[in-house]
């Protein structure tokens, strides 16, 4: 896991303006601090889930969501839709995703039986440290971002940058097989390497790659240093 | 000492060269080498090689995916050593489009071209820009000075969400002419800090914008290697510190605060 998604309002109500400030930079001082690197949707200009905002809550490993009070309706303070709509489609995605929910706010919506850490203003440090171990959690669970190099045993794969080929790793523990996954590729002046997002301690993996409508695989391997393809017959 | 490194390249494609290194010199002196240890890049296994053949004054041939720094050990036979620089450069042959990166490219090869060269508009300058997120207004500011000189600023920030971050940024700065770090904090981001520390690594000419309480010694750099100037300077301070780094050469060491 690298990359957290922090989703936020930038037009706060005018009676939470300093505290919402204060709490999106904390908080993105947290993620930064976990050796993470926030994204967000600032230089989008925000307020409504838009297929550029989709995206990149989708390549982002996980979200942050801080529902703080952005208007009024019908005498209730209120969080901005957008937010809580950028929450439900990372959870639809299967990422991990939390919300820091103000006191004077309520966590609704279809996500409101999920776990949320409450804030108030005066109990800052409390939300930051349950935010910690949130992330931290994620980190185990989702394992360490990973590079291989890739390799083909004294041959040369029919490699074409301009082709796009896929490549895609899958992983092995407990028995089981996991998905295939998206990894990747990216080339240094004397190797190319897969970049996978997250490999979990004591896991398996194998690479696979299209290349001119072949199959190059790996079998399962430990995942340090280089994995060797070769081609397979479907 | 006429010693220096010569090359011979071949584009192979696509996107990749084969290369030979050797060294070129007078003679004698040639004869007075015992052996060359080429360092290479850390991408190549093994990127530490060491060549005693004298016929071939040298040679290292190989192959890859674009162009880099390398250096060469040279031990006399009198056991004096020397150490040779050298910027691999990798062409690609007329007529051939270069193909769209998988990822970001190791390093841009020049484009061959039998035109000449167009009018003489400098390519902009591209300024690094590192931060955390507790300095995010203030970047917003120095971009705006920087974009006002007509300098590219590269931001981490802005990279294509679900790329390898590490080698990514350090694909950014390689490409920087210059880099501005803004460090508010005695404890900044560690992204900030490594930031920093590859930039002195390639010797990028560096600027370091500190609050009043902040000392740059936090980061662990060498003294020297950089320059400081406080944050909070206006406008117009700041768009005359970024000239004057945006000016300076790539190797330059600095050791005045602007």
């Amino acid at each position: 896991m690298q990359q957290v998604f922090l989703s936020y309002t930038f037009n706060p109500h005018p009676d939470h303006e300093a505290e919402t400030a204060a709490l999106r930079r904390r908080v993105g001082m947290v993620i930064e601090s976990m050796d993470l690197r926030e994204v967000t949707g600032e230089d989008l200009a925000g307020g409504g889930l838009t297929p550029e905002i989709r995206a990149r809550i989708e390549a982002a490993d996980s979200l942050v969501a801080l529902l703080t009070p952005h208007n009024v309706a019908g005498g209730v303070k209120m969080a901005p839709p957008w937010v809580s709509d950028e929450f439900a489609h990372a959870k639809a995605r299967g990422k991990p995703a939390i919300r820091i929910v103000h006191a004077e706010l309520t966590a609704g919506g279809m996500y409101a039986s999920d776990e949320h850490i409450p804030y108030a203003p005066a109990g800052t440090a409390d939300t930051l440290i349950k935010l910690m171990r949130t992330l931290a959690l994620w980190k185990r669970q989702q394992g360490r971002p990973t590079q291989v190099e890739i390799a083909a045993g004294g041959v040369e794969l029919p490699f074409d940058p301009g082709q796009g080929h896929r490549c895609d790793y899958q992983l092995f523990a407990d028995f089981k097989e996991g998905d295939w996954l998206p990894a990747t590729i990216w080339r240094e002046p004397g190797a190319m390497y897969a970049f996978l997002k997250g490999v979990p301690d004591q896991s398996k993996l194998r690479l696979r790659m299209m290349l001119n409508g072949a199959i190059w695989q790996s079998d399962f391997q430990n995942p340090i240093g280089r994995v060797h393809l070769s081609k397979r017959t479907p | 000492m006429t010693l220096r490194i010569e090359q011979e390249a071949q584009y192979a494609g696509p996107d990749y060269w084969r290369w030979t290194l050797r060294l070129r010199g007078q003679q004698a002196e040639l004869d007075r080498v015992a052996k060359v240890t080429w360092l290479l890049h850390e991408s190549f296994s093994p990127s530490v090689v060491d060549v005693d053949d004298r016929t071939t004054r040298f040679a290292l041939s190989g192959g890859g995916w674009g162009s880099f720094e390398l250096r060469a050990r040279v031990l006399m036979r009198s056991g004096r050593s020397m150490q040779l620089e050298y910027e691999l450069e990798l062409l690609y042959p007329e007529a051939t489009t270069p193909p769209a990166p998988t990822g970001p490219p190791a390093r841009a090869a020049a484009a061959q071209s039998s035109d000449p060269p167009p009018a003489a508009t400098p390519p902009p300058r591209k300024l690094f820009l590192s931060y955390g997120t507790e300095d995010r207004a203030r970047a917003a500011e120095v971009r705006r000075c920087a974009e006002s000189l007509g300098a590219q600023v590269l931001d981490p920030r802005q990279l294509e969400a679900g790329l390898p971050w590490q080698r990514a940024t350090a694909q950014m700065l390689r490409e920087s002419d210059a880099v501005v770090g803004l460090l508010s904090s005695d404890f900044p981001s560690p992204w900030l800090a490594e930031e920093m520390a590859q930039a002195v690594k390639l010797r990028k000419p560096l600027l370091l914008l500190r609050g009043a309480q902040v000392e740059p010694r936090t980061l662990g750099l060498p003294s020297g290697t950089y320059s400081t100037a406080a944050a909070d300077l206006d406008d117009a301070a700041l768009v005359a510190a970024l000239r004057g780094l945006l000016q300076t050469p790539g190797s330059a060491l600095l050791g005045n605060d602007a």
